[in-house]
Protein backbone atom coordinates (compact mmCIF):
# COMPACT_ATOMS: atom_id res chain seq x y z
CA UNK A 1 0.00 0.00 0.00
CA UNK A 2 3.22 2.21 0.60
CA UNK A 3 5.54 1.20 -1.51
CA UNK A 4 4.71 3.66 -4.17
CA UNK A 5 4.67 6.48 -2.19
CA UNK A 6 7.10 8.88 -3.89
CA UNK A 7 9.57 11.05 -1.13
CA UNK A 8 7.03 14.10 -1.84
CA UNK A 9 4.03 12.24 -1.23
CA UNK A 10 5.88 10.44 2.13
CA UNK A 11 6.46 14.43 3.02
CA UNK A 12 3.08 15.55 2.67
CA UNK A 13 1.83 12.58 4.58
CA UNK A 14 4.40 13.50 7.79
CA UNK A 15 3.05 17.51 7.80
CA UNK A 16 -0.24 16.53 7.10
CA UNK A 17 -0.60 14.43 10.18
CA UNK A 18 1.11 17.27 12.17
CA UNK A 19 -1.66 19.67 10.60
CA UNK A 20 -4.74 17.52 11.56
CA UNK A 21 -3.19 16.62 15.00
CA UNK A 22 -2.62 20.33 16.20
CA UNK A 23 -6.29 20.86 14.31
CA UNK A 24 -7.44 17.95 16.34
CA UNK A 25 -6.29 18.93 19.66
CA UNK A 26 -7.32 22.52 19.26
CA UNK A 27 -11.08 21.00 18.25
CA UNK A 28 -11.12 19.39 21.29
CA UNK A 29 -10.07 21.64 23.78
CA UNK A 30 -12.84 24.05 22.47
CA UNK A 31 -14.94 21.01 23.30
CA UNK A 32 -13.80 20.53 26.71
CA UNK A 33 -14.32 24.53 27.28
CA UNK A 34 -17.65 24.33 25.55
CA UNK A 35 -18.11 21.49 28.23
CA UNK A 36 -17.23 23.37 31.05
CA UNK A 37 -18.77 26.51 30.75
CA UNK A 38 -22.36 24.94 29.48
CA UNK A 39 -23.96 24.74 33.24
CA UNK A 40 -22.87 28.37 33.69
CA UNK A 41 -24.65 29.86 30.62
CA UNK A 42 -27.72 27.97 31.28
CA UNK A 43 -28.38 30.54 34.71
CA UNK B 1 -20.01 44.01 38.19
CA UNK B 2 -16.83 41.19 38.18
CA UNK B 3 -17.66 37.89 36.47
CA UNK B 4 -16.74 34.37 38.05
CA UNK B 5 -14.03 32.71 36.43
CA UNK B 6 -15.78 30.34 34.79
CA UNK B 7 -17.82 32.94 32.56
CA UNK B 8 -15.13 35.03 31.91
CA UNK B 9 -14.23 34.86 27.83
CA UNK B 10 -10.53 33.26 26.42
CA UNK B 11 -7.68 36.18 27.63
CA UNK B 12 -6.61 38.29 24.89
CA UNK B 13 -3.03 37.01 25.36
CA UNK B 14 -4.39 33.42 24.95
CA UNK B 15 -5.97 34.60 21.63
CA UNK B 16 -2.65 36.33 20.02
CA UNK B 17 -0.58 33.16 21.15
CA UNK B 18 -3.07 31.09 19.15
CA UNK B 19 -2.66 33.13 16.18
CA UNK B 20 1.03 32.89 16.98
CA UNK B 21 1.22 29.44 17.20
CA UNK B 22 -1.32 28.99 13.71
CA UNK B 23 1.18 31.68 11.81
CA UNK B 24 4.01 30.22 12.74
CA UNK B 25 2.89 26.36 11.72
CA UNK B 26 2.75 27.78 8.36
CA UNK B 27 6.11 29.68 8.87
CA UNK B 28 7.55 26.41 9.78
CA UNK B 29 6.14 24.40 6.93
CA UNK B 30 6.88 26.83 4.26
CA UNK B 31 10.97 26.52 6.20
CA UNK B 32 10.93 23.29 5.90
CA UNK B 33 9.08 22.63 2.61
CA UNK B 34 10.49 25.34 0.68
CA UNK B 35 13.73 26.47 2.41
CA UNK B 36 15.70 23.48 3.58
CA UNK B 37 17.80 21.71 0.23
CA UNK B 38 17.79 18.26 -0.44
CA UNK B 39 20.07 16.28 1.51
CA UNK B 40 22.90 14.58 0.18
CA UNK B 41 21.36 11.22 1.59
CA UNK B 42 17.59 11.54 1.81
CA UNK B 43 17.15 13.53 -0.23
CA UNK B 44 13.63 15.05 -0.22
CA UNK B 45 12.82 13.11 2.86
CA UNK B 46 14.58 15.28 4.90
CA UNK B 47 11.98 17.71 5.19
CA UNK B 48 10.18 14.90 7.36
CA UNK B 49 12.79 15.50 9.91
CA UNK B 50 12.01 18.83 10.56
CA UNK B 51 8.65 17.84 11.52
CA UNK B 52 9.64 14.97 13.85
CA UNK B 53 12.36 16.12 15.95
CA UNK B 54 10.45 19.12 16.59
CA UNK B 55 7.48 17.34 18.22
CA UNK B 56 9.91 14.71 19.90
CA UNK B 57 12.03 17.30 21.76
CA UNK B 58 8.84 19.27 22.78
CA UNK B 59 7.15 15.83 24.41
CA UNK B 60 10.81 15.91 26.04
CA UNK B 61 10.38 19.03 27.23
CA UNK B 62 6.54 18.33 28.28
CA UNK B 63 7.53 15.60 30.59
CA UNK B 64 10.41 17.78 32.19
CA UNK B 65 7.79 20.58 33.26
CA UNK B 66 5.10 17.62 34.32
CA UNK B 67 7.67 16.39 36.28
CA UNK B 68 8.49 19.55 38.38
CA UNK B 69 5.24 20.40 38.81
CA UNK B 70 4.54 17.09 39.88
CA UNK B 71 7.26 17.55 42.31
CA UNK B 72 6.35 20.63 43.64
CA UNK B 73 2.76 19.72 44.57
CA UNK B 74 4.51 16.24 46.16
CA UNK B 75 6.64 19.20 48.13
CA UNK B 76 3.65 21.60 49.24
CA UNK B 77 0.29 19.85 47.99
CA UNK B 78 -0.74 22.90 46.04
CA UNK B 79 -4.00 21.40 43.84
CA UNK B 80 -3.03 24.46 41.16
CA UNK B 81 0.51 22.64 40.98
CA UNK B 82 -1.68 19.30 39.74
CA UNK B 83 -3.58 21.07 37.70
CA UNK B 84 -0.38 22.26 35.37
CA UNK B 85 1.26 18.53 36.19
CA UNK B 86 -1.69 17.09 34.53
CA UNK B 87 -1.94 20.11 31.76
CA UNK B 88 1.66 19.24 31.07
CA UNK B 89 1.25 15.83 31.09
CA UNK B 90 -1.80 15.80 28.40
CA UNK B 91 0.78 17.86 25.86
CA UNK B 92 3.51 15.37 26.58
CA UNK B 93 1.06 12.49 25.75
CA UNK B 94 -0.10 14.41 22.86
CA UNK B 95 3.58 14.95 21.36
CA UNK B 96 4.82 11.86 22.12
CA UNK B 97 2.37 10.14 19.91
CA UNK B 98 3.14 12.61 17.32
CA UNK B 99 6.59 11.32 17.82
CA UNK B 100 5.77 7.93 17.26
CA UNK B 101 3.57 8.28 13.59
CA UNK B 102 5.88 10.85 12.73
CA UNK B 103 8.26 7.96 13.14
CA UNK B 104 7.14 5.43 11.54
CA UNK B 105 6.04 8.07 8.54
CA UNK B 106 9.84 8.77 8.50
CA UNK B 107 10.74 5.06 8.79
CA UNK B 108 9.31 3.15 6.64
CA UNK B 109 10.83 5.42 2.92
CA UNK B 110 13.91 5.58 4.72
CA UNK B 111 14.72 2.65 6.70
CA UNK B 112 12.20 0.05 4.88
CA UNK B 113 10.33 -0.44 7.97
CA UNK B 114 7.09 1.22 9.85
CA UNK B 115 8.57 -0.17 13.57
CA UNK B 116 11.43 -1.92 15.01
CA UNK B 117 11.49 -3.03 18.36
CA UNK B 118 14.69 -1.68 19.47
CA UNK B 119 15.87 0.23 22.62
CA UNK B 120 14.83 3.80 20.86
CA UNK B 121 11.80 3.20 19.64
CA UNK B 122 10.59 0.90 22.75
CA UNK B 123 11.65 3.85 24.72
CA UNK B 124 9.39 6.27 23.12
CA UNK B 125 6.64 3.61 23.66
CA UNK B 126 7.36 2.97 26.79
CA UNK B 127 6.93 7.03 27.46
CA UNK B 128 3.86 7.10 26.06
CA UNK B 129 2.13 3.95 27.71
CA UNK B 130 3.09 5.38 30.96
CA UNK B 131 1.81 8.46 30.33
CA UNK B 132 -1.42 7.01 29.20
CA UNK B 133 -1.46 5.16 32.44
CA UNK B 134 -0.82 8.33 33.69
CA UNK B 135 -4.49 9.42 33.08
CA UNK B 136 -5.98 5.88 33.61
CA UNK B 137 -4.77 5.86 37.47
CA UNK B 138 -6.01 9.77 37.59
CA UNK B 139 -9.34 8.35 36.15
CA UNK B 140 -9.53 5.32 39.36
CA UNK B 141 -8.65 7.95 42.49
CA UNK B 142 -11.29 10.07 43.86
CA UNK B 143 -9.61 11.81 46.73
CA UNK B 144 -7.47 14.84 44.91
CA UNK B 145 -4.47 14.96 47.28
CA UNK B 146 -3.77 11.07 46.95
CA UNK B 147 -4.22 11.48 42.74
CA UNK B 148 -2.06 14.62 42.75
CA UNK B 149 0.60 12.34 44.99
CA UNK B 150 0.44 9.62 42.69
CA UNK B 151 0.21 10.99 39.05
CA UNK B 152 3.47 13.03 40.21
CA UNK B 153 5.41 10.00 41.55
CA UNK B 154 4.34 8.49 37.74
CA UNK B 155 5.31 11.50 36.43
CA UNK B 156 9.02 11.52 38.14
CA UNK B 157 9.07 7.80 36.92
CA UNK B 158 8.42 9.21 32.79
CA UNK B 159 10.89 12.19 33.32
CA UNK B 160 13.57 9.49 34.45
CA UNK B 161 13.22 7.27 31.62
CA UNK B 162 14.23 10.54 29.13
CA UNK B 163 18.00 10.39 29.55
CA UNK B 164 17.78 6.89 28.78
CA UNK B 165 15.79 7.83 25.32
CA UNK B 166 17.85 10.62 24.61
CA UNK B 167 20.84 8.64 24.65
CA UNK B 168 19.59 5.34 23.61
CA UNK B 169 21.08 5.92 20.04
CA UNK B 170 24.21 5.95 21.58
CA UNK B 171 24.03 2.99 23.69
CA UNK B 172 22.34 0.76 22.09
CA UNK B 173 22.26 -1.44 18.62
CA UNK B 174 19.77 0.58 17.08
CA UNK B 175 17.93 1.13 13.19
CA UNK B 176 17.46 4.75 14.70
CA UNK B 177 20.09 7.36 13.33
CA UNK B 178 22.82 9.18 16.06
CA UNK B 179 22.23 12.51 17.35
CA UNK B 180 23.21 15.30 14.59
CA UNK B 181 23.34 17.77 17.56
CA UNK B 182 25.27 17.24 20.77
CA UNK B 183 24.76 18.75 23.69
CA UNK B 184 28.01 17.70 25.68
CA UNK B 185 30.11 20.03 23.08
CA UNK B 186 30.92 17.90 20.30
CA UNK B 187 29.36 20.01 17.79
CA UNK B 188 26.76 20.08 15.39
CA UNK B 189 27.30 17.98 12.13
CA UNK B 190 24.10 19.61 10.12
CA UNK B 191 24.00 21.90 7.06
CA UNK B 192 24.27 25.02 8.26
CA UNK B 193 20.84 25.94 6.72
CA UNK B 194 19.23 22.83 7.71
CA UNK B 195 20.50 23.72 11.68
CA UNK B 196 18.31 27.23 11.54
CA UNK B 197 15.50 25.48 10.02
CA UNK B 198 15.14 22.88 12.80
CA UNK B 199 15.76 24.95 15.17
CA UNK B 200 12.66 27.22 13.97
CA UNK B 201 10.63 24.04 14.12
CA UNK B 202 11.40 23.32 17.23
CA UNK B 203 10.66 26.90 18.94
CA UNK B 204 7.19 26.58 16.77
CA UNK B 205 6.51 23.26 18.36
CA UNK B 206 7.68 25.18 21.62
CA UNK B 207 5.12 27.95 20.91
CA UNK B 208 2.09 25.49 20.32
CA UNK B 209 3.08 23.30 23.02
CA UNK B 210 2.75 26.84 25.18
CA UNK B 211 -0.63 27.50 23.83
CA UNK B 212 -1.85 23.58 24.69
CA UNK B 213 -0.43 24.00 27.77
CA UNK B 214 -2.23 27.45 28.73
CA UNK B 215 -5.70 26.57 27.13
CA UNK B 216 -5.70 23.64 29.04
CA UNK B 217 -5.00 24.66 32.43
CA UNK B 218 -7.44 27.55 31.81
CA UNK B 219 -9.65 24.74 31.51
CA UNK B 220 -8.53 22.62 33.92
CA UNK B 221 -9.56 25.91 36.10
CA UNK B 222 -13.29 26.13 34.50
CA UNK B 223 -13.89 22.65 35.36
CA UNK B 224 -12.73 22.85 39.33
CA UNK B 225 -14.85 25.96 39.31
CA UNK B 226 -17.78 24.14 37.93
CA UNK B 227 -16.91 21.23 40.00
CA UNK B 228 -17.17 23.18 43.23
CA UNK B 229 -20.25 25.23 42.67
CA UNK B 230 -21.79 21.81 41.91
CA UNK B 231 -20.53 20.52 45.32
CA UNK B 232 -22.37 23.56 46.89
CA UNK B 233 -25.66 23.37 44.85
CA UNK B 234 -25.40 19.66 46.39
CA UNK B 235 -25.07 20.85 49.92
CA UNK B 236 -22.12 19.28 50.63
CA UNK B 237 -18.90 21.75 52.05
CA UNK B 238 -17.55 23.86 49.73
CA UNK B 239 -14.17 22.36 47.71
CA UNK B 240 -11.24 24.46 47.58
CA UNK B 241 -10.98 26.72 44.11
CA UNK B 242 -7.80 25.99 42.89
CA UNK B 243 -6.05 29.19 41.61
CA UNK B 244 -4.05 28.30 37.95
Amino acid sequence: MFDHLSHWQWVALAWLELLVAYAGYTLYLSWRARRARAPEEKR
Amino acid sequence: MTQPPALRPRPLWLTVLRLVALVGFGVGAFLALVVSPPDVNQGQLIRIMYAHVSVAWISFVAVIVMSLWGMLFLWRSNPADDARASANAEAAAFFAVLTLIGGMTYSKPTLNTFWTWDAKLTLTALMFALLVGYFIVRGLIDDPVRRGRVSAVIGIVVAVSLPFNYLAAEWFRTLHPAKSINLDGSGVQMDPTMLTVLLANVVIAGVVYLYFVSERVRIGRLEQARAARREQDAGTAPQEVVRV
